[in-house]
């Protein structure tokens, strides 16, 4: 269910500026930019969006080697985390969640990426990150962004390489290639709110009326064709209207931003699943998700960091193989090679909360502005195992989640997670997830 | 068939339109359908990458340029065909389409093209409503849409392009407003299968003339329906048999079944996956993603050459030896190709070649069907099965005991039959693996980009076999034990089937295949095209069952 | 030995005993690496900026008025001007002569130039003076290999810490391989399982350029053809032993790179090539070779090269000075320097010609 966006206002204040005036003063306050809750942006001085973000790894963490010791507030990071220890206590970890198949077919690689991201195994419910942005994404320009490192398929039965689905047909796909995400986003249809003027561009009036047109003739074509067939024309059309809303926001000048600077233009880089190949284009990806945040271009983003196919140079056996495939070192006590892609994920992870943190918005930074949710689609790969699924929130969420705990749960579902997020986030749930992982309980503790 | 100025005044004289052309109320004439098996449903789908660039390029010239990165197919049932009746556009789709018809229209107006293209002299600027402007309009939009405008569809696409020939002040402005709107609505992006009625007692029906055209040309062709065909649908001559049959004899005839051939086969054997291979370039620096291009360009010039050039038996896919090298693949397979500048030239594998499987022994096969450090014979196993059998392979269950698979005392299995072992012995894993393992390890002396190879660590290969019984020995057993199964050739037909009319065959098409098109196939010598004639001139290529009833 | 070798034959993989065909993908001046720049006691050659400096003394120009090249003021007129100084600063009978196309019409600089105790190479002259070299691969003593003496010291020819060779080769070579053919080499049988066996080697020239792989060198077991221009059919005896080949002496007719060393014609060559499993090998060419060529190639560019701190005039004086075979009938003067050439290849096929003599006919030909 999408919130519609209030237009009547803006078609007035637009009258009569198409074509060629420049406007220099900025327009009034228009509902459009701000969220149902209420919170304005940053130029007129009043509180600033708080930002939502997923980060997806494949191939879980080996249980007992990334839950701290202590459940609580005081507790110790544990080595196979310890990229994360500079944000210790702007982070929580969820230990312990589970996955319910309620007797539903296990799909190795996704099940539990289902569970985590839409409370259901099966493919049919909207993912978090569309129900948060359905909230809080109608007043920028992309209602959510998506990114992954490759497009290569991992182990997952998924076909795209995004969580991010509005249906079971409807899936939100990502963007792998740093240069197309900067044309997307910063390219010439970019306007820098930072901007001295603004001058309505008619090209884009024209585009305007081209997206509106589409739908004249959609009545006619809906009544020749079957309820299924129906559906999806309508969600074309939905689409569209969406497109149409990227447009209406772009001939409005936006209001100035001063955390808000352009990100330097990325050089066309090799696509690949070698780990050098993906930290670098996962580096140049959350850069430019980073300043769109900043921004404000958009509000949510996901980002889809690997699906399991990661391989070092020279290396015969991806990392998902070796969870299956290699033997326990009798010394350490676990798979060590799988041990060095689960440490070398978490770095990634870091570089992502890193460049949230860089940003200064106001007397905080963007990390404490915005809540990431990250998890994976196993607790212990090496069997597909849906037990202790590793869960870590981070960031402040604009005050709203307090970090530095870990919570050891026993015999919850993973939706716990879930529901907390959507409440903080603003959503109004009662409940969240199907079946044996339905829920109403939030995790208190990092509630603020 | 590019739009010319004289096509303008052709189609000003052409048949008046009703106002609803897509359901006529009209019974159809002539064929006689099959009406104890009911079909598919009608659908909408959605245009491919490679029909939308067929279409465009047909219609506006070869010289437009529409690449643009348009979102992602769904495979369905093994064919991107089927997927094609789900695929539904999101918003980040609707954003890549209308930069893409953007694009193109701003081609097609531009100075270099306008004159050949629209051709109408700018006489009063910013007048929409001149014949040769509508005209052009009218023309454009009939063979975007695979149908004529309606009236009010008509009606839509000269108030915006008067509309944006007023904001932009430029008459071809308007017109290319016009046209953007036309390539980025659901007429032109997704195929629409309207239905008629035959008997409504029975729910059953047929597609309408148009809508016939359309899965005909994009079966044969992989575009849109050209001007005659169009014609042919308009005048009613497509509802009678020898009308259509001839339309048939005519599109295969043409040069363009090489392009509709070529859609069919990258869909089949999944071509689409190179997109995201991925090889470690360490252990393989001979990979790269020209390699992959070359790849399945050479599995496809040799399909053309044997099936359509040749008229060759689709089983001889398996033991052809004959191929098309580039220096690329010559350097991989480790062979002397004639080409030593970087063209393709014709090679032919002599008896000694372990490279005796035909496509089997390509690279396009054994290296995407790999992994990016080594080979899999599970993949390539299942590949066989799934592709080229239609044999489906179920998925690895959730939860494995895979402490099995450790066997402490010899931690490094030196080649992949000694790794995949514990498949064949454990009965857990045997049921799926024994499907897919015994015909996969056939394939081990090919590494994961495709060179040869006799040993793996050091350990020799053994490349033994089994196919549902058969055993044999490396690569060219296996093509032999495909070429000899009765399931490759009555796959190959049903997928075609399948590909052509859009749905997975239900019971009554599955028994249809089974003692109608299989004996005839095998009749014409395994020959494609008699099959492709077949399919198309079959009862269930128009039927349709469920049509809306107004 | 022989009825050993036959029987081999019979049973052992296809490729025993048939021809193997090598492209040279690098060919360059080889030189040995001194951690300590031992080899250049008195310290390496000027910086890039110290020749122009030292051309606008020596013509009475003031240096600071032309060395700030990045500064604001300075502009593409001035440049002009500075190049046109350090070119003209020769000098016959008072009036400025092109140092470049005129060396001696500038002083001899005394350039530095190499000293080393070990060098690469061969004993050319089978002489054994204390000045020579000692080949740090075979141990050979008495080795000869003057040319690369003169480019030792300086800062881009001189040999750098190994996988590289030097600036010059580096760079030269990339772009050589990416836009030339490269040479062919083959070797008449090539069997791992011999030891010491007689091999009929043949360099010639590819006609095609090559294709890389993902490491940046020529992707293994690819088409090239052979031009069959007789010009650069270059044929001598050698023996494989212990995986080495070793050529007796011959001339190596080969053509070069048309805009600055368009031939090469190696006098008393020899190659010793060592064959490796993995398809590649490495090895040294020797040879005396005229080295007017050599001084030819820096200076049809003079100027470029001054900037970045190689004499021209210098490696002129050098070149004559350390010149050391082939004295001039006439003035006694030597013509020719001893010489010798990094080799690396890697195995590939080849097309040879049919029954064509003529290289436009054998394009022709494949132009299909």
């Amino acid at each position: 269910m999408r919130i519609a966006t209030k237009l009547a206002n803006r078609r007035k204040v637009l009258k009569g500026i198409l074509g060629s005036a420049v406007v220099t003063v900025a327009l009034p306050m228009l509902d459009c930019f701000l969220t149902s809750n209420g919170n304005a942006l940053a130029a007129t001085g009043s509180e600033i969006p708080v930002r939502f973000g997923t980060w997806y790894w494949g191939c879980g963490l080996r249980p007992g080697r990334w839950e701290p010791v202590k459940p609580g507030a005081g507790y110790e990071m544990r080595e196979h985390l310890r990229s994360l220890a500079p944000f210790k206590d702007r982070i929580n970890i969820l230990s312990g969640l589970d996955v319910s198949l309620d007797g539903n077919p296990a799909r190795v690689h996704w099940s539990g990426t289902r569970a985590c991201s839409a409370g259901e195994v099966l493919d049919n419910a909207p993912s978090i990150d569309t129900i948060i942005s359905g909230l809080i994404g109608n007043s920028t320009r992309f209602r959510s962004l998506e990114a992954s490192t490759s497009e290569a398929k991992g182990a997952a039965a998924n076909t795209v390489n995004s969580i991010s689905r509005i249906n079971s047909a409807l899936i939100n796909p990502p963007e792998a290639s740093p240069t197309a995400l900067y044309t997307r986003i910063f390219g010439p249809e970019f306007h820098d709110p930072n901007a001295a003027e603004f001058r309505p561009n008619p090209n884009l009036m024209v585009k305007k009326s081209v997206l509106s047109a589409i739908k004249e003739d959609a009545d006619a074509l809906k009544r020749q064709i079957g309820a299924n067939d129906r559906q999806r024309l309508d969600e074309y059309f939905t689409s569209v209207r969406e497109i149409e809303r990227q447009v209406d926001l772009q001939l409005v000048k936006p209001a100035p931003l001063p955390s808000c600077t352009m990100p330097t233009q990325p050089h066309e880089t090799p696509e690949g699943t070698e780990v050098d190949t993906v930290s670098t284009n996962h580096a140049l990806l959350i850069n430019l998700l980073v300043h769109a945040f900043a921004c404000d271009q958009t509000r949510v983003l996901n980002m889809y960091f690997t699906g399991g196919e990661l391989h070092k140079s020279g290396d015969p056996t991806t990392h998902h193989t070796n969870t299956h495939e290699e033997p326990i070192d009798e010394r350490a006590g676990y798979q060590v090679k799988v041990a060095w892609y689960e440490e070398y994920i978490m770095d990634n992870f870091a570089a992502l909360l890193k460049a949230l943190d860089g940003v200064k918005e106001g007397d905080k930074t963007l990390l404490d502005r915005t809540l990431i949710y990250a998890f994976s689609d196993h607790g212990l790969a090496q069997s597909h195992g849906l037990q202790n699924i590793p869960i870590i929130l981070a960031g402040g969420a604009g005050g709203r989640m307090k970090g530095g705990n870990h919570i050891a749960f026993r015999g919850e579902p993973v939706t716990r997670a879930g529901l907390t997020i959507q409440r903080i986030m603003g959503v109004n749930a009662e409940s969240w997830g199907t079946g044996s992982m339905k829920t109403s309980d939030s995790i208190s503790e990092i509630v603020a | 068939m590019y739009l010319a100025v004289a096509m303008l005044f052709a189609s000003a004289t052409g048949r008046a339109q009703s106002q609803e052309p897509f359901f006529t109320g009209t019974v159809h004439t002539g064929q006689s359908v099959s009406v104890t098996a009911p079909v598919g449903p009608p659908a909408l789908r959605l245009l491919t990458a490679s029909q939308y660039k067929a279409t465009v390029a047909d219609i506006f010239g070869s010289d437009i340029n529409a690449d643009g990165d348009l979102p992602p197919e769904i495979r369905k049932d093994g064919l991107l065909a089927l997927g094609s009746a789900q695929t539904t556009i999101a918003p980040t789709g609707i954003e890549e389409y209308a930069l893409l018809a953007h694009k193109v229209a701003a081609q097609v107006i531009d100075e270099k093209h306008r004159n050949n293209l629209i051709g109408c002299a700018p006489s009063v600027p910013l007048k929409i409503t001149d014949s040769c402007t509508k005209g052009f309009i009218a023309t454009a939009g009939r063979l975007l849409y695979r149908r004529p405008l309606t009236s009010g569809e008509l009606k839509t696409q000269l108030e915006l392009a008067q509309k944006g020939a007023g904001i932009l002040k430029d008459r071809y402005a308007g017109i290319g407003a016009s046209l953007t709107n036309m390539l980025s609505s659901p007429q032109f992006l997704y195929r629409w299968e309207n239905p008629r009625v035959i008997r409504s007692t029975s729910n059953e029906g047929e597609l309408d003339s148009y809508s016939a055209a359309q899965r005909l040309s994009f079966f044969l062709w992989n575009s849109a329906p050209d001007a005659e065909l169009l014609s042919a649908a308009q005048s009613g001559k497509l509802d009678t048999s020898s009308g259509w049959n001839r339309q048939v004899d005519r599109l295969l005839a043409s040069p363009r079944l090489e392009l509709g051939l070529r859609a069919y086969f990258e869909d089949m054997l999944g071509f689409d996956g190179f997109k995201s291979l991925s090889k470690d370039l360490v252990l393989y620096p001979k990979y790269s993603s020209i390699l992959g291009v070359d790849a399945k360009e050479e599995t496809l010039r040799t399909i053309i050459d044997l099936l359509l050039r040749n008229g060759g038996d689709y089983r001889d896919l398996f033991i052809v030896k004959d191929t098309f090298l580039t220096k690329r693949l010559g350097a991989v397979y480790g062979v002397p190709t004639e080409a030593a500048s970087d063209t393709w030239a014709p090679f032919k594998f002599s008896d000694r070649d372990p490279r005796g499987a035909g496509i089997l022994t390509h690279a396009s096969f054994v290296a995407l069907h790999s992994h990016p450090g080594r080979s899999s014979a599970t993949i390539r196993g299942r590949a066989i099965r799934e592709l080229l059998l239609c044999q489906k392979v179920p998925d690895p269950p959730g939860n494995v005991n895979f402490n099995l698979v450790q066997d402490t005392s010899n931690p490094l299995y030196r080649t992949a039959r000694q790794r995949l072992q514990v498949h064949a012995t454990e009965p857990m894993c045997a049921g799926c693996h024994k499907l897919t393992d015994p015909v996969g390890l056939s394939l081990e002396n090919f590494d994961t980009i495709g060179a040869h190879r006799t040993e793996e660590n050091g350990a020799v290969i053994d490349a033994s076999g089994q196919l549902d019984g058969v055993k044999f020995e490396g690569a060219n057993g296996l093509g032999k034990a495909m070429h000899d199964s009765p399931a490759a050739t009555a796959c190959v037909a049903e997928k075609l089937y399948e590909y052509g009319v859009g749905h997975s065959v239900n019971k009554a098409e599955r028994e249809w295949l089974k003692t109608n098109l299989g004996p005839s196939f095998e009749q014409e010598g395994y020959r494609i095209v008699p099959l492709l004639r077949l399919i198309a001139m079959s009862p269930g290529f128009r039927a349709v069952v469920n049509p809306v009833i107004r | 030995m022989i009825l050993f070798v036959s029987a081999f034959a019979l049973v052992s993989p296809a490729c025993a005993n048939e021809a193997a065909y090598f492209a040279i993908t690098r060919f360059w001046v080889a030189g040995v690496y001194y951690a300590h720049n031992e080899d250049c006691p008195t310290g390496k050659n000027l910086h890039e900026g110290e020749i122009a400096k030292r051309a606008l003394i020596e013509t009475g120009h003031d240096p600071n008025e032309f060395l700030d090249r990045d500064g604001a003021s300075y502009s593409q007129e001035k440049d002009a001007q500075l190049m046109q100084i350090i070119t003209f600063r020769g000098r016959i009978d008072g009036k400025p002569a092109n140092a470049y196309a005129f060396p001696e019409s500038v002083s001899d600089p005394h350039i530095k130039t190499g000293s080393g105790k070990y060098g690469y190479g061969f004993n050319l002259d089978g002489k054994t003076k204390s000045s020579d070299f000692i080949d740090p691969e075979t141990g050979e003593r008495g080795v000869d290999n003057n040319l690369y003496r003169v480019y030792a010291c300086n800062s881009h020819t001189r040999q750098l810490p190994p996988p590289q060779q030097s600036v010059a080769a580096d760079f030269g070579s990339e772009a050589y391989l990416s836009s030339y053919p490269p040479y062919i080499l083959e070797i008449s049988s090539l069997d791992e399982k011999r030891d010491d066996y007689d091999v009929t080697v043949t360099i010639s020239m590819s006609l095609d350029t090559v294709v890389r792989d993902a490491s940046g060198e020529a992707a293994q077991e690819q088409t090239l053809r052979v031009d069959p221009d007789p010009r650069w059919q270059n044929v001598v005896h050698g023996k494989m032993k212990n995986g080495v080949l070793t050529t007796d002496v011959f001339d190596l007719n080969l053509p070069g790179n048309p805009e600055w060393f368009p031939e090469y014609h190696f006098k008393q060559a020899r190659l010793r090539l060592r064959v490796l499993p993995e398809g590649k090998a490495t090895g040294i060419l020797g040879g005396y070779h005229d080295w007017l060529p050599f001084y030819r190639q820096m200076a049809i560019r003079g100027t470029q090269w001054e900037l970045i701190g190689d004499d021209v005039p210098g490696t002129y004086y050098a070149l004559k000075r350390l010149a050391d075979g082939y004295p001039d009938p006439g003035s006694g003067e030597m013509t020719a320097i001893s010489s010798a050439f990094a080799v690396k290849a890697v195995r590939v096929l080849i097309q040879k010609p049919k029954d064509t003599s003529s290289r436009e006919e054998a394009q022709d030909e494949l132009v299909h």
